[in-house]
């Protein structure tokens, strides 16, 4: 059965592929205001790439819209969204750990990642801790989602050195989003995998058999919490934490089951058929996740276009990894850029095209400048929407720092959490701070907001 | 230079080396004292992990009876490793690893109900379905190998009501009595295949408050080595051995089974432990007849043979042999008439891990080497010496010091220029750099190369480790091989591999761990083989020590 319903799956998506242009069904999507925190936004999609940009680099352009080569953000004015999109400059990333783990893992929340010297590092909570993150936090806001939070990624890393890996979690690199402190979230790689995180793993959700066949996962569900019950009499402190985030696990995979059914109403996007692997991907998982929103399922999502140091070719065009053109070849790194920035434009207009962007808040940023010294200050961070009442400041540069000429000087720099704590306003979500340590918020605007 | 029965004329050169490498059989019976010295030793760690993905896949294969394919896994989130090992801390088991287990879970209740294995009685009427006795015949011994020990009494119980829900359940859509027999079964046992005590390996003190010392059982044991060489469950004769208690009562036991699975389950444990220590498993699943698969298997033969002939230590990085074929002869300029099977070919340019195919070309890019990377990575996996990620002020130095070098600087010189650039520089680089730039007359293919095929510039790989020159890889493989690190670091891999545990060199125990571990008899460092009884044998692998450093 199950074999069944996978491969109909594909030929849904290959049958979709031939009538690409299907609308959506705008009926589908509940009008703007929402029950719990009243603001102007209710769905944000927080967007990452690792390795920074080149910043600045006269000969070929950094990170703007000017240079030998268009600047790294050429395709949004391409794109004809540069309007929408402000430019965050003088903003840091955490820098606590190797840069490349606490600046991704602290993306979306301000907080310092946790490391430790014990002598079993993972069972030290300190080994994976950072903090609940700006999409989890945007989550809360509907609690009743069918879907909490979609997250796509290009890749996983397993693992890295002795050094790193005995100090602290590699998940640093692999997720921006975290679901509280010590539970980073993993990405889904694979386009078809996400369509089925959206839609259901068969397309006879409607019908009696299917109906059936959820019913019996989710016995199986029930019984593996029974089994589970039976087993955590004799667990040390640490491993029932870890078993008892598995059960959580289990019952959120029941709670899914339970509301997959309403996914079937929702048109489903067709695949990307044309350009690179690494491209059509991407798009594929954009119009998943705008499809999704568009049928309200969701409302927050994540997207890291890459990890920062596994292997990533964006295109054969480039013959340069991503991690090494930061390091040593700027004139590659702002190809590589200008692709990743150039996806994030698609969202953009895609959002607009779909009429989300007016309740939609998306960023792009990275978790560093200058990749040749892991430069933490003055990160690219991008800000886009479509204005309901005037309330973002869009199409402009937003300096984070007293003065332009300030950028460069980390402890000028503003931490991204005063940026955090602005946007959830728009959410109507009020906190007193985000963040922690010396990357907490200040309580000065971020200058986003209007 | 290749020698052997292939190659007659040059084979005298190389025999003289080839002999004192083949250190003949491994002793049956360990040097007393080192026996001794194993019993002194503190209690280790107990393990507490989740199955590895490809463990999970070995075992849900040994449940079934069939060999199931890689790619029932293929959105699975990779398992968390360390330095390389799988499963060493805790992977996530977040919604989406359970969302993938459970899809996957689905196809392998497929594949179970269609397995005479498991499926040993079937239910044709309405009164057969009862859980007693032909669906119980089923669960129970599924559920138990599956969680490697008997089952407690709530457990049975509630995979009893399992099927029974299934039942129920079945019926209100089915009515064909052995489909809904099925139903019940694919309720069960789908629970058995997501249960925590599936899961997971956890080796839990007998209460929660106990934090003092204890033998593992029977079970326990079995568990750790058929994991530890097969990467999955025990097979029939280590679970017989676990059911009779014998595996923990009687030490002779123990040794039997350990050198029973280091014979007959070499190329499993070889495939597993070195598969993930030197990487080459990435090359697993490359198609049958590539030039990859061919690698991964040019690498695990000669570590099999490494293991089950008991070579010494050294034989990893120097063996005296590897496995050819025409193609792989052909990739690295071997001339040599060879069929298109592997076969075993004595040389000394190949076959230790830092010149097989595999190994050179995981620890490229495609496009170029790195010979700090690769330095990094032999300091990483042979000599298990961390090297810390550079701080910002660092990396301000690092950029000073590569924009001082001149365009038409050499890989050489380049590499010199850090290692000149101050002792914050050197302190790492002096360790990094020479290993590579020793390599470096292997490209990213693993392929022999005189000059770099974008500048033209000749290859100089010549260097100075720890002051100590050298001209060619086969010289700085023998210092490698002879620096006491090298024996540290195997036995420091073995047992991180074996118990899944991060060992501390500069702690007491496990200082003590590993100085028996390399300990030498009669002026001769243990054999791989050798070591890997020894660690068995000791008190260290036998017993846990609840209260133990968490």
């Amino acid at each position: 059965m199950t074999t069944k319903s996978r491969i109909s799956r594909r030929n849904v998506l290959r049958g979709l592929g031939v009538c690409i242009a299907l609308p959506l069904v705008e009926s589908a999507r509940e009008p703007l205001a929402h029950a719990q925190g009243m603001g102007p936004k209710k769905r944000f999609i927080g967007c990452f790439f690792g390795s920074g940009a080149p910043m600045p680099d006269a000969n070929n352009g950094d990170w703007g819209y000017a240079g030998a080569r268009g600047g790294a953000l050429k395709p949004l004015a391409d794109l004809g969204v540069a309007a929408n999109v402000s430019v965050m400059r003088g903003f840091r990333a955490v820098n606590n750990f190797d840069v490349h783990w606490s600046g991704t893992a602290g993306f979306l929340s301000s907080t310092p990642v946790g490391t430790t010297s014990a002598a079993n590092p993972s069972a030290d909570p300190n080994y994976q801790r950072c903090a609940k993150s700006l999409d989890q936090l945007v989550a809360d806001t509907d609690p009743k989602a069918s879907i909490r939070s979609l997250h796509a990624g290009f890749s996983q890393v397993p693992s890295w050195d002795q050094g790193h890996d005995r100090a602290g979690s590699i998940n640093y690199v692999n997720s921006i989003a975290w679901r509280d402190a010590t539970s980073p979230i993993s990405n889904i790689l694979d386009p078809m995998a996400m369509f089925a995180r959206v839609f259901g793993s068969s397309d006879k959700l409607s019908n009696e058999q299917a109906a059936y066949l959820l019913k019996r996962r989710k016995s199986i569900l029930d019984g593996v919490l029974d089994q589970y019950k039976h087993h955590k009499s004799t667990l040390s402190a640490a491993d029932k934490q870890r078993l008892d985030a598995y059960a959580q696990s289990i019952r959120e995979v029941e709670g899914e089951l339970a509301s997959a059914a309403s996914a079937t109403t929702c048109v489903r996007p067709a695949a990307e058929t044309a350009g690179e692997a690494y491209v059509r991907n991407f798009r594929t998982m954009h119009k998943l996740i705008i499809a999704a929103m568009q049928c309200n399922l969701t409302r927050s999502a994540t997207i890291m276009y890459n990890d920062g140091i596994g292997p990533n070719r964006p295109t054969a065009a480039v013959a340069a990894e991503q991690h090494d053109s930061a390091h040593n070849n700027w004139a590659n790194l702002i190809q590589i850029n200008q692709i990743q920035v150039g996806l994030w434009g698609e969202l953009i207009a895609g959002l607009k095209a779909a009429g989300l962007l007016r309740e939609t808040v998306t960023i792009l940023g990275s978790n560093m400048s200058d990749g040749r010294t892991h430069n933490s200050a003055n990160v690219p961070l991008l800000v886009a929407s479509e204005n309901v009442a005037n309330e973002l400041k869009l199409g402009q540069e937003i300096y984070g720092t007293p003065t332009p000429a300030g950028v460069t000087d980390v402890n000028l720099n503003r931490n991204m959490s005063d940026l955090h704590v602005d946007l959830l306003k728009l959410y109507g979500v009020t906190v007193p701070s985000l963040g922690d340590g010396a990357y907490k918020s200040t309580g000065r605007p971020s200058g986003i907001l209007a | 230079m290749l020698c052997g029965v292939l190659a007659g004329a040059l084979a005298a050169a190389c025999d003289e080396t080839s002999d004192t490498l083949l250190g003949g059989p491994p002793p049956a019976v360990e040097d007393p004292a080192v026996a001794a010295a194993g019993q002194q030793l503190a209690a280790g760690p107990a393990i507490t992990r989740n199955l590895s993905n490809r463990e999970y896949l070995n075992a849900a294969s040994a449940l079934l009876g069939e060999r199931l394919p890689l790619d029932l896994q293929k959105s699975w989130t990779p398992t968390t490793q360390f330095s390389g090992f799988d499963a060493v801390p805790w992977s996530n088991l977040d919604t989406k690893a359970i969302r993938d287990i459970t899809e996957t879970v689905e196809a392998l209740l497929d594949r179970a109900l269609a397995s005479p294995k498991v499926v040993t009685c079937a239910a044709t009427t309405a009164a057969e379905l009862a859980y007693d006795p032909c669906a119980r015949s089923i669960v129970e011994p599924f559920a138990r190998r599956a969680y490697g020990r008997p089952l407690a009494q709530a457990e049975s119980a509630g995979l009893a009501a399992r099927y029974d829900e299934g039942i129920t359940l079945a019926k209100t859509s089915l009515t064909e009595p052995r489909a809904i027999f099925l139903d019940g079964l694919r309720s069960a046992l789908g629970t058995v295949l997501l249960a925590p005590q599936f899961m997971t390996r956890i080796e839990a003190p007998p209460s929660p408050e106990f934090s003092g010392e204890r033998d593992l059982d029977a079970y326990e044991l079995a568990s750790r080595l058929s994991f530890m060489f097969t990467a999955s469950l025990p097979d029939d004769e280590l679970w017989a051995k676990a059911v009779d208690g014998s595996l923990a009562k009687d030490p002779a036991v123990l040794r039997a089974q350990t050198e029973r699975l280091l014979d007959t389950k070499t190329e499993a444990f070889v495939q597993s432990f070195m598969g993930q220590w030197f990487d080459f498993r990435a090359y697993e699943g490359a198609a049958a007849g590539t030039l990859e698969h061919t690698m991964w298997e040019e690498s695990w033969r000669v570590m099999a043979d490494v293991v089950r002939e008991g070579l010494p230590v050294t034989a990893l990085v120097r063996p005296g042999f590897t496995y050819l074929n025409q193609e792989l002869a052909a990739h690295y300029s071997v001339d040599a008439k060879l069929s298109p099977t592997l076969t075993r070919v004595a040389t000394m340019e190949r076959g230790g891990v830092l010149q097989q195919g595999s190994w050179l070309t995981l620890s490229a890019t495609p496009l170029k080497t790195s010979p700090i990377h690769r330095g990094r990575l032999v300091q990483d996996r042979l000599l298990c010496k961390a090297i810390p990620p550079p701080d910002s002020a660092l990396f301000e130095q690092i950029k000073k010091a590569a924009d001082a070098i001149p365009a038409a600087a050499s890989v050489k010189e380049r590499l010199e220029s850090h290692r000149n650039a101050g002792p914050a520089c050197a302190g790492c680089h002096e360790y990094m750099d020479p290993i590579g730039l020793g390599l470096e007359g292997f490209d990213m293919r693993g392929r022999l190369r005189n000059a770099y095929a974008d500048t033209g510039k000749p290859v100089e790989s010549a260097s100075t480790l720890l002051g100590r020159p050298f001209a060619r890889f086969d010289e700085l493989n023998t210092m490698l091989a002879d620096l006491p690190d090298y024996h540290r670091c195997v036995a420091e891999k073995l047992t991180v591999y074996s118990t899944r545990r991060i060992v501390d060199a500069s702690a007491n125990a496990d200082k003590d761990l590993l100085y028996y571990l390399t300990l030498p008899v009669e002026g001769k460092p243990p054999s791989l083989r050798a070591m890997i009884t020894r660690l068995v044998m000791s008190r260290a692998f036998r017993s846990v020590n609840h209260g133990a450093a968490k």
